[in-house]
């Protein structure tokens, strides 16, 4: 998780990602934030995000965008 | 190789399916929009064997989205007019899609990067003397705006604002004139709206004669207040980073940078 905080901070330095529970939802982060999470979590992590999968829930919060990371380790 | 037109949006599905590889350059954040492309006819799609390009047609020109696997393999790009832009973050430009798209022909155009600042942060308005600002209520105040905003910002970017929504921006009160004081002389104008919870600054151009008399910062000053329900009121802008005069006075008014730009490439 810490290291997810990491990656999410490095993209937008600006964002509370440790409080914010709506990122999608009150438009704090765009599209072209969850096109550069999706490849920074790729790399970092070895998940591959299908865009079927990018359901808006699924990125609200670092703690749904870790849970949905974990969900597709699990898979593996 | 001619760019097929992409009819459903499982075709869409698949194509970033083929094409989006680990490692992969690409600038596809349409997501949402590609639906209502689809619908109205205006999503094509440009592929080869590791790459492809979306186009979306707009007005005389197209817009490129694009998913590169390979660098070495160039596509034939079609005649019309087309931009693209690259979406990066930090310092340097992100020069591998650069030359990819050089080899076939694009060139470099604008660098733009976005700010942001909450309401708390920001700095205390300053008074510009012998200026009226107010939201633009008459048609002919909107369409000076269009028009001085069109002839301030090329078309390759995404600012053409077309006269046909003159009506819609009176109705939303999006639009901030400035004038002067004494003779009603139109000096400058501003547009913006709020959407995904912050106020977006979307347009704001003087007339040549009024530049450095800190009309900008009062149309800024204004758009400010127009957006302000409390201390968290977020505001969000584009500047481009050569206009240098604009992004000072952002920067003194309390803006900081997203570590979010885009360099937009045409081909002509």
């Amino acid at each position: 998780m810490e290291k997810l905080l990491e990656i999410l901070k490095g993209i937008r330095p600006d964002v509370d990602f440790a409080n914010e529970t709506a990122l999608i939802d009150d438009g704090i982060l765009d599209s072209f934030d969850v096109v550069s999470i999706i490849s920074e979590l790729d790399d970092a992590f070895d998940v591959q995000i299908r865009i079927n999968e990018l359901d808006p829930e699924n990125f609200n919060s670092a703690e749904a965008i870790w849970k949905l990371v974990q969900e597709l380790k699990d898979k593996k | 190789m001619k760019p097929q037109k992409v009819d459903t949006y499982e075709q869409y599905i698949q194509l970033v399916e083929r094409y989006n590889h680990k490692g992969r350059f690409t600038n596809d954040y349409l997501q949402n929009e590609v639906a209502d492309l689809i619908i109205h006819d205006r999503l094509f799609a440009l592929c080869g064997q590791d790459n492809a390009l979306l186009l979306v047609q707009k007005d005389g020109f197209c817009r490129v989205y694009y998913y590169v696997n390979n660098t070495e393999e160039l596509l034939v790009l079609p005649e019309s007019e087309l931009v693209t832009e690259i979406l990066f973050r930090g310092e340097n430009d992100p020069e591998t899609e650069v030359q990819w798209l050089e080899r076939m022909g694009f060139k470099k155009n604008l660098v733009r990067d976005q700010y942001f600042a909450k309401y708390a942060s920001l700095t205390q308005p300053v008074i510009i003397v012998g200026v009226k600002i107010e939201i633009a209520t008459a048609i002919e105040d909107v369409i000076w705006a269009i028009r001085l905003f069109n002839a301030s910002f090329d078309k390759w970017s995404g600012d053409y604002i077309s006269e046909a929504q003159a009506q819609l921006l009176i109705q939303e009160k999006a639009v901030l004139i400035a004038k002067d004081l004494l003779d009603g002389k139109r000096l400058g104008a501003l547009q913006f709206e709020t959407r995904q919870g912050a106020c977006w600054l979307n347009h704001v151009a003087v007339v040549p004669e009024a530049r450095g008399k800190k009309i900008g910062r009062g149309l800024t000053e204004a758009y400010i207040e127009q957006g302000h329900v409390d201390d968290n009121s977020r505001y969000m802008l584009w500047v481009q980073r050569q206009n240098v005069s604009a992004v000072a006075m952002y920067c003194n008014k309390g803006f900081a940078p997203m570590n979010k730009s885009t360099l937009s490439m045409i081909k002509l």
